[in-house]
């Protein structure tokens, strides 16, 4: 019996690579295992067996019937894969699936840029476009018939309503209604009347701002590193310039080394090497005053960036109006 | 503003590269934004030597010239008759750009080739005289760029000034920042003036009514000047800095605007009536013509300068035709004043008239700079001019005012910029600029800064200039320890987020549109007037008329992107929009600002390919859209009717208003052709538009578990047969309330019209799918529950079963 079971495995191990077709295969599947076939013939045998040696048989009749078993499927499995059997499939066809759109690359930019403050523990906020020129201007120290009023070109809905002219007056209505410390970032749609190749309209700024118990400068640059090193790469070295806002004193203007030539000079940034991103600075004490916080006990440092501006750098887009013409060719791209 | 090297140098020793000096001068807040070689439009202009003239073979007037200019030997076609062999004379090679503007290269003249052009000092842009080839001095080293030969060669730096920085407009201005910069001293210009025995007193009076307007005027008379075209140096320093000459008073007037950053007008002394100045404000509705020509209506807060009889100039801002300087003009009176910054401003705003003077006045100039500026003027039109200069000054002024000396508390200083500077160290930081610094407590300085600097009035104001001067680069890079506060999430980003992921998850692109529109928009759309989207918010100075108001709904918007995009060949468009909508409160108020989600799709329903049929979108991929949205907001509950009074942009047929609880959620649908064909879109446009407010507020938030199913569950179909009419979704709702807490869930899997069915019927196939949470459902019990539930239908819809084949 043991020795039939072996030539049986034998015989099995030695026809299965003669196999040339599924009809071979086939026939040789029900030689063995078909209800007629060897395997299950010689079992029926085993009834005659001593009963002291039928376990062991029986566990040997399973262990061969499992290996012919396995051995019949290997051949089925490389078959289908090689297609020699069954319907040929081409595996280089594209598989299918609906292909998911995309957001909006301010959407995503603005996002980017919200995410890494909120890892630094600012809070959203939000403000209305259309604003009173109380606080897009006055409450940020730039009154009426001041020459400052000419940094932005205003779009007026009236005397005293307009298009904010950047996400600022955000910093007021916040101040106003929260003591501090407060720690905001604020993304928004702001308007000014300008329009060219490097100017829309419309388009997207990002404001941040932190008032508390000895906030300095040197926070503000550290902030602003960690911001830029994020936001493009540990390499993107940057460099704060003085500069002029009524709202913050002392103000900078935040250049990065440019991410066009890396510094040596290029179209992009004027041969110059750096490239402007972003403006900055310490709360005026003016603008503490008109919102009632005390100058003497707290600081706080703000900085606002456009979104277009920190798009164009990291993608490589040379004119803004491409984010507002919604070619699909464009928004597939980001 | 832009200065000149060479013109800086005059009043500091820059011993730095220039390049650098701009760098520096960036870096204290100075911005340079462009730096350029200037060489007085001479460029390809050399110095070159006569070795030879012959005559023209076929032309009389013409001879040959070869003129060596360095190592290079020309030949040139010269028709002037000044020139002798051994002269120095300008010669343009090819790729000179003369003014004229004249380019030059290689030609021939009359069968002759010439390889340049000998220059006279008109051409060159250097005076009138164009008789003769310009002979340059003997000892002149051949083959320079005259440029340089003529040490007209100079860099001009364009600094880009903050509106705070009034004391720069001025190229002593920035020589003073530069002084700082590089720890030198600063060198005033050295004014000689030789004054006549006749005082200015007795020529002319001054009287000044708007004191507040005009806190202090000056004037000086300079007689017997000829008044001509300016000395080559004086007219090439103004066009290096971008100002016409005009001629020799007139460009003093705008050198020294320049060099000291004062404004200053002169008047035609002759032509000034009752030889009196009167500063006061205009009577309105008054007229005045303008040195530009142009006639301009005043109104009475206008400050202006009249003489005995009429007004002269407008305050600040530009003189009048009237008493301008001429070549006829023998005597001149000088204006030099501080006029008040607001006003200036204002009348200029009013008049949409702004100069080089409004411009610094706005910003507010040195009151005690007008005396030196003035002399300064006098001094160098007798140079330019000839001219006597008459004794003393005229000065209306009060004197100065005595500046508060502001206190500067170390600790503060580095408390705001967290660093670490010492006592001495801000000390000389402030001084270097010119302000005053004296000793206070122990712990603070007490300072005091100099008339040019009206921005420096509080501690703060000084703190920024102790930064900068010490360098932004110096100061720490730290981090801020604060304590650590919380603030809760805005439920609105939170749900734009979803929305944003699912819609693009489904294949739809975010798009962003102008928050302006067209004001017809509305009535392209059929929205009727009362309909409060067509209470438009007007933006008073509208770029364009396309752009005049404020959307009030973001399809008109949408359609544009539609048909841009289609135009374009990109025609199987999924989009969407997350935006405000602006409704008109009334003047003076702010608008309403409303989000909506809008999305809309055309062409095909999946892209081309092996896998797809070639099937467009219809109604069921717009609503599937939405229906996403809701799912993941886990709003349910609401239904759809088909009133669309609201929405008349929409197809009747196939479009329906979403309703939840009382609210209106928004409308989904086609779009009615004959409003896209308004957008010139010919394609079928589906569309959905929910107002993003009411998601928010039907958003259900966290979720609750509900626990596994333990139990298997127990299907069952039916087949009805029901009117057309029926709307399927009212049948859901029906088995839905009727089905109980054993009914997990019903769908319908198939509709089906057609050969088997009777026209105006409908077969509905649907399965429920029955479930306890406790037990294993027997058959009898579902077949109860099921039966009773069709039973209820049939007779509700008044339908029957389909037989079963």
């Amino acid at each position: 019996m043991e020795e039939r079971l072996q030539k049986i495995r034998d015989e099995v191990l030695k026809a299965i690579p003669e196999v040339k077709s599924q009809e071979e295969w086939e026939a040789l599947r029900i030689k063995y295992l078909g209800r007629k076939g060897i395997l299950p013939e010689l079992l029926k045998q085993m009834g005659g067996l001593p009963a002291e040696l039928r376990p062991r048989i029986g566990q040997l009749a399973n262990a061969v019937k499992k290996e012919i078993e396995a051995v019949l499927n290997t051949w089925q499995a490389r078959v289908s894969s090689d297609g020699q059997a069954g319907p040929k499939t081409d595996i280089t066809l594209p598989g299918w699936f609906i292909p998911p759109g995309k957001l909006h690359p301010i959407t995503q930019i603005t996002s980017e840029v919200c995410d890494i403050f909120e890892r630094l523990g600012f809070a959203m906020a939000e403000g209305p476009d259309v604003e009173l020129d109380y606080y897009n201007f006055e409450a940020l120290n730039i009154p009426r018939d001041h020459p400052a009023r000419d940094m932005q070109d205003t779009f007026y809905i009236s005397e005293n309503v307009l298009l904010r002219t950047h996400t600022s007056p955000i910093q007021v209505r916040t101040m106003e209604r929260q003591r501090p410390p407060v720690r905001i970032i604020a993304p928004g749609k702001v308007y000014r009347c300008d329009s060219d190749i490097t100017h829309t309209p419309m388009f997207h700024q990002v404001e941040g701002f932190m008032v508390d118990k000895g906030v300095s400068f040197a926070d503000l640059k550290g902030i602003l590193t960690i911001f830029i090193h994020q936001i493009f790469d540990e390499q993107t070295s940057l460099r704060f310039r003085p500069s002029f806002f009524p709202f913050t004193e002392p103000s900078a203007e935040i250049d990065i080394l440019c991410v066009i030539c890396r510094g040596s000079g290029c179209r992009v940034c004027s041969q110059t090497g750096w490239l402007e991103v972003m403006g900055a600075g310490m709360v005026d004490p003016e603008v503490f005053r008109m919102v009632g916080y005390d100058p003497e006990e707290v600081t706080g440092l703000a900085f606002g960036m456009g979104i277009e501006r920190i798009a164009m750098l990291k993608y490589g887009i040379d004119d803004i109006r491409l984010f507002y013409e919604n070619n699909l060719r464009f928004l597939k791209q980001f | 503003m832009r200065v000149t090297l060479n013109w800086l140098k005059e009043f500091v020793d820059i011993d730095i590269p220039v390049e650098d000096l701009a760098e520096r001068l960036t870096m204290v807040g100075l911005e340079v934004e462009n730096l350029t070689h200037y060489d007085a439009g001479l460029g390809q202009v050399v110095v070159g030597h006569i070795t030879d003239i012959l005559p023209h073979p076929h032309a009389e007037n013409l001879s040959l010239c070869r003129v060596v200019s360095g190592k290079n030997t020309y030949r040139v076609v010269c028709g002037a008759k000044n020139i002798c062999i051994g002269n120095k004379v300008p010669l343009a090679l090819e790729g000179a750009v003369l003014p004229g503007p004249l380019r030059i290269s290689r030609t021939s003249i009359k069968g002759e080739y010439s390889e340049g052009m000998l220059c006279s000092a008109a051409e060159l842009g250097m005076g009138e005289d164009k008789s003769g080839v310009y002979i340059l001095p003997a000892d002149m080293e051949s083959g320079l760029p005259l440029a340089r030969a003529l040490e007209l060669e100079d860099y001009v730096l364009e600094i880009g000034l903050t509106p705070n920085r009034a004391d720069c407009l001025s190229v002593l201005g920035i020589a003073r920042e530069a002084a700082a910069i590089l720890h030198k001293k600063i060198r005033y210009p050295k004014i000689k003036i030789s004054e006549r025995e006749e005082d200015i007193h007795e020529v002319i009076s001054v009287e000044v009514r708007a004191v507040d307007l005009c806190p202090r005027y000056a004037g000086r008379i300079i007689k017997d000047v000829t008044v001509v075209g300016s000395p080559l140096w004086l007219r090439k320093r103004l066009l290096a800095v971008g100002i016409r000459p005009v001629n020799n008073i007139v460009d003093v007037t705008n050198y020294v605007l320049m060099e000291y950053g004062q404004p200053l007008h002169a008047f035609d002394l002759e032509r000034l009536a009752g030889k009196r100045i009167i500063v006061d404000q205009a009577r309105n509705n008054e007229t005045f013509t303008t040195l530009d020509g142009v006639v301009r209506t005043l109104s009475e807060n206008m400050l202006m300068i009249a003489d005995g009889e009429k007004n002269v100039a407008l305050a600040g801002i530009m003189g009048g035709i009237n008493s301008e300087i001429t070549l006829e003009t023998r005597s001149v009176f000088i204006e030099s004043a501080y006029f008040d910054p607001i006003s200036v401003r204002r009348t200029s705003r009013r008049l949409n008239l702004s100069t080089e003077s409004s411009y610094r006045f706005e910003r507010g100039i040195d009151m005690e700079g007008v005396g030196a500026a003035l002399d300064r003027a006098v001094s160098l039109m007798a140079k330019a001019g000839g001219g006597k200069i008459l004794k003393g000054r005229i000065d209306v002024y009060s004197g100065p005012e005595r500046r508060k000396p502001i206190p500067i508390r170390v600790g503060q200083v580095n408390r705001l910029l967290g660093s670490d500077l010492k006592k001495g160290e801000i000390r000389r930081l402030l001084e270097s600029i010119g302000i005053k610094v004296r000793e206070a407590e122990k712990d603070a300085l007490l300072a005091t800064s100099p008339s040019f600097r009206g921005d420096l009035s509080r501690e703060v104001d000084f703190i920024e200039e102790v930064a900068r001067l010490d360098g932004y680069e110096k100061i720490p890079v730290k981090l801020p320890v604060v304590s650590l506060t919380t603030s809760p999430r805005i439920k609105s980003q939170a749900v734009t987020k979803i929305c944003r992921s699912v819609l693009s998850g489904l294949g739809f692109y975010e798009v962003i549109n102008y928050s302006f529109m067209d004001q017809r928009a509305t009535k392209l759309l059929k929205i009727s007037g009362t309909d409060e989207r067509n209470r438009h918010v007007h933006l008073l100075n509208p770029l364009t008329e396309e752009q005049s108001v404020l959307r009030t709904s973001l399809i008109p918007n949408l359609l544009s992107t539609v048909c841009s995009n289609l135009n374009k060949w990109n025609n199987n468009l999924r989009l969407f929009e997350v935006g405000k909508i602006f409704i008109d409160q009334g003047e003076s108020r702010q608008p309403v600002e409303k989000t909506y989600l809008t999305g809309m799709c055309t062409g095909l329903r999946y892209p081309e390919g092996v896998h797809f049929t070639g099937d467009e979108v219809d109604f069921f991929d717009i609503k599937g859209g939405m229906e996403a949205v809701f799912q993941a907001l886990g709003i349910s509950g609401y239904s759809l009717d088909q009133a669309v009074e609201s929405a008349p942009y929409l197809r009747k047929e196939e479009s329906a208003r979403i309703v939840l609880g009382p609210k209106t959620l928004g409308f989904v649908g086609e779009m009615d052709p004959s409003v896209c064909e308004g957008f010139d879109v010919k394609e079928k446009v589906f569309m959905f538009e929910l107002s993003f407010d009411d998601l928010l507020e039907a958003y259900k938030g966290p979720k609750v578990f509900k626990p596994l199913p333990r139990y298997p569950a127990v299907m069952r179909d039916m087949a009805i047969i029901v009117s057309e009419d029926v709307p399927a979704g009212q049948i859901l709702r029906v088995i839905n309330e009727l089905g109980g807490d054993l009914m997990e869930n019903v769908f319908i899997f198939d509709v089906y019209q057609g050969r088997q069915i009777e026209r105006g019927y409908k077969s509905l196939a649907l399965r429920v799918i029955y479930r306890s949470s406790e037990k294993t459902l027997e058959d009898e019990e579902v077949n109860a529950i099921h039966q009773r539930i069709v039973n209820d239908i049939l007779s509700r819809f008044n339908g029957r079963l389909r037989e079963q084949k």
